[in-house]
């Protein structure tokens, strides 16, 4: 046993096991408990992250301005808008934040889940090492892998295509209306590479995490739509007019 | 803001790959551990690439037949590897071996033809296969993940009859006089009608069953993953005794009984000897390890090996001796045939033939 598996993956286990025993036997739900839990834990770190977007959404039409002033100039151009990033307190890198502390949660989840679903004998062997000696753990196990007609120890296409649709809505809630062509290309490859990466994730593991994924979108779905509202998702009314940018619903007149 | 969503896009990809690899290092692939079974002058087991390997009694190779050509690919954390793996031991019957594999089929193969044939114990949900074929008579008992226990005939196959429990079986079942017994992860330990199927009984435990157990005096000795152990009368399926102490982990291996004690290893590093008729503990044997294969009876000694290849006997005044350090994984059940102890190794994938009396190794054979 090592640092990790003492520190994290055990304790991950076990409290998975205790919850799916009182959540009447179901280790789906004990999933969605645990995932609720650990990004309500996360909740600070996420509205940071969420203002972030925000503000970088609110710099569109200044950063706009600076791509057609220093259009030939690039090296200029990425030093004014670190510049203008700074005096807004904005760090662009500061969003992928919660993503990288969620990774080692992933990873943990994913080993969790294949050692609790328990598919293969290996599995099992493997799990023993892991439990506390709570008597509750004992009487917990084997748990109940079916959830809503799934194997959770299996992947599940319809887990795996939620999990990209909802990436996909998240995604275009917080993803800032381009202006420029080049910057919408740019929008609209992040839009759809990111669900579909982990759609593609979530065909291959097994669909407990699939639905750690799920229903952690529908939280920072919840969570945007507090904070920002619908965002990109709300249909593009307004054009921008000769000259100017859309700047969430206004048009701004250039100087 | 491109500039933003480059470094984003960049960042996240090698992070999700990272994400790929260590998510998949530590998981556990399967990889089978079947026990070693004489046929004639050979020795026949499993190996974890899943062939049937027939072996000379020197350790020679003699042949290995794959029970599936190819292998799988690995996407993500699927490993590649065999397409079926072997977890039970093979079942002879003269020329024939029945071997169960983890793709849900039975494989029986004529050793003096090569003729081969196989069948879905259920094709229309097919679901893997842990334990080891028996066969009785006519007839061959095979448990699945499926949760049910077939009855087939040996010659055509074809089923005689199934019983379904309520949960996965992966224990062998264990066949006394007119009655078969098997323990489930359903927490149950089911008797039935050797003939016909029909329940003859149920015991309800406090943890999955494993194993199925050892009989001795129309006594079922079985231990269970709540961390207890339990004796059953074979007759009622009435609760002899339960063991007053609680192990440190479950019960994984079969137990052997010897004079009036009954050894059950546990994964907890110790062997517990309890009192045949009250269930008493007579004492708690402390390995350097745990065990997770099965032990045999020799002579008048129990052997057994720890899970990372110290090999130990135990006698009936339970002191224990280290016989060798073998330093291999070993979960494969042991075997003794002929005065000679065999091993199916997990690491370094290996037969070793081994003289307890002398605690010699007389030849070890690689399977890779």
């Amino acid at each position: 046993m090592n640092i990790w598996d003492i520190a994290i993956l055990g304790p991950m286990i076990n409290v998975m096991i205790v919850f799916s025993h009182y959540l009447f036997g179901s280790f789906g739900l004990a999933i969605i408990v645990l995932t609720l839990l650990i990004r309500s834990a996360m909740l600070p770190l996420t509205l940071r992250q969420l203002r972030s977007s925000k503000k970088l959404q609110d710099l569109q039409g200044k950063m706009a301005e600076l791509q057609k002033k220093y259009a030939r100039d690039q090296q200029k151009l990425a030093a004014e808008q670190m510049k203008l990033y700074r005096e807004a307190g904005v760090n662009p890198i500061g969003c992928l934040l919660p993503m990288l502390i969620q990774m080692p949660i992933w990873i943990a989840l994913y080993q969790s889940i294949i050692r609790i679903s328990g598919t293969s004998p290996d599995s099992f062997l493997s799990l023993s090492s892991y439990l506390y000696s709570w008597d509750i753990v004992y009487q917990a196990l084997p748990v109940d892998n079916m959830f809503l007609g799934m194997n959770l120890a299996y992947p599940s296409i319809l887990l795996a295509i939620l999990v990209g649709g909802s990436m996909w809505v998240q995604q275009k809630m917080t993803t800032p209306i381009a202006q420029d062509p080049s910057q919408q290309a740019q929008s609209q490859i992040m839009l759809i590479m990111m669900p579909l990466m982990f759609t593609f994730f979530s065909i291959t593991f097994s669909s407990g995490l699939a639905l750690y994924w799920l229903a952690s979108n529908i939280f920072s779905i919840v969570l945007q739509y507090f904070i920002s509202g619908w965002g990109g998702l709300r249909p593009a009314r307004n054009k921008p007019a000769a000259g100017g940018v859309i700047e969430g619903k206004k048009v701004v007149k250039k100087k | 803001m491109t500039q933003y969503l480059r470094n984003s896009l960049w960042l996240l990809i090698p992070l999700l790959f990272l994400f790929l690899l260590t998510g998949c290092t530590a998981t556990t692939p399967l990889s089978g551990w079947s026990g070693v079974v004489a046929s004639g002058d050979n020795l026949i087991l499993g190996s974890m690439s899943g062939e049937v390997v027939t072996l000379g009694r020197e350790g020679e190779v003699i042949d290995r037949t794959a029970l599936v050509e190819g292998a799988t690919g690995g996407l993500g954390c699927a490993s590649s590897g065999p397409t079926v793996y072997i977890y039970g031991t093979p079942a002879c019957d003269g020329d024939m071996v029945y071997v169960a594999a983890s793709d849900g089929k039975l494989y029986v193969t004529n050793l003096a033809n090569q003729l081969s044939k196989s069948i879905y114990l259920d094709e229309s949900n097919p679901q893997p296969i842990f334990s080891s074929p028996v066969i009785w008579g006519q007839n061959i008992y095979i448990t699945s993940s499926d949760g049910k226990i077939y009855c087939l005939d040996k010659g055509s196959l074809e089923e005689v009859w199934h019983y379904e429990a309520k949960d996965k079986i992966w224990a062998t079942p264990v066949i006394y006089g007119e009655s078969l017994f098997v323990g489930s992860l359903d927490r149950n330990i089911y008797a039935l009608d050797l003939r016909s199927g029909d329940l003859i009984w149920s015991f309800e435990g406090g943890g999955s069953f494993v194993t199925s157990g050892v009989i001795a005096d129309d006594t079922l000795y079985v231990g269970s993953m709540d961390r207890y152990f339990y004796a059953i009368d074979i007759n009622t399926g009435e609760l002899v005794w339960k063991s007053s102490e609680i192990a440190g982990r479950w019960f994984w291996t079969d137990a052997v009984v010897l004079d009036d004690a009954v050894y059950a290893p546990c994964l907890d590093n110790k062997v517990y000897a309890f009192d045949c008729d009250s269930g008493d503990l007579k004492t708690t044997i402390v390995l350097d390890g745990r065990v997770a294969s099965s032990p045999v009876l020799i002579q008048d000694k129990i052997v057994l090996v720890t899970e990372d290849g110290k090999l130990y006997s135990i006698d009936k005044t339970q002191q224990s001796k280290k016989l060798l350090d073998l330093g291999y994984t070993i979960l494969a059940p042991l075997n003794y045939y002929n005065e000679v102890l065999y091993i199916h190794t997990q690491t370094e994938e290996r037969v070793l033939a081994i003289d307890v009396d002398s605690g010699t190794i007389l030849w070890s054979t690689p399977l890779r």
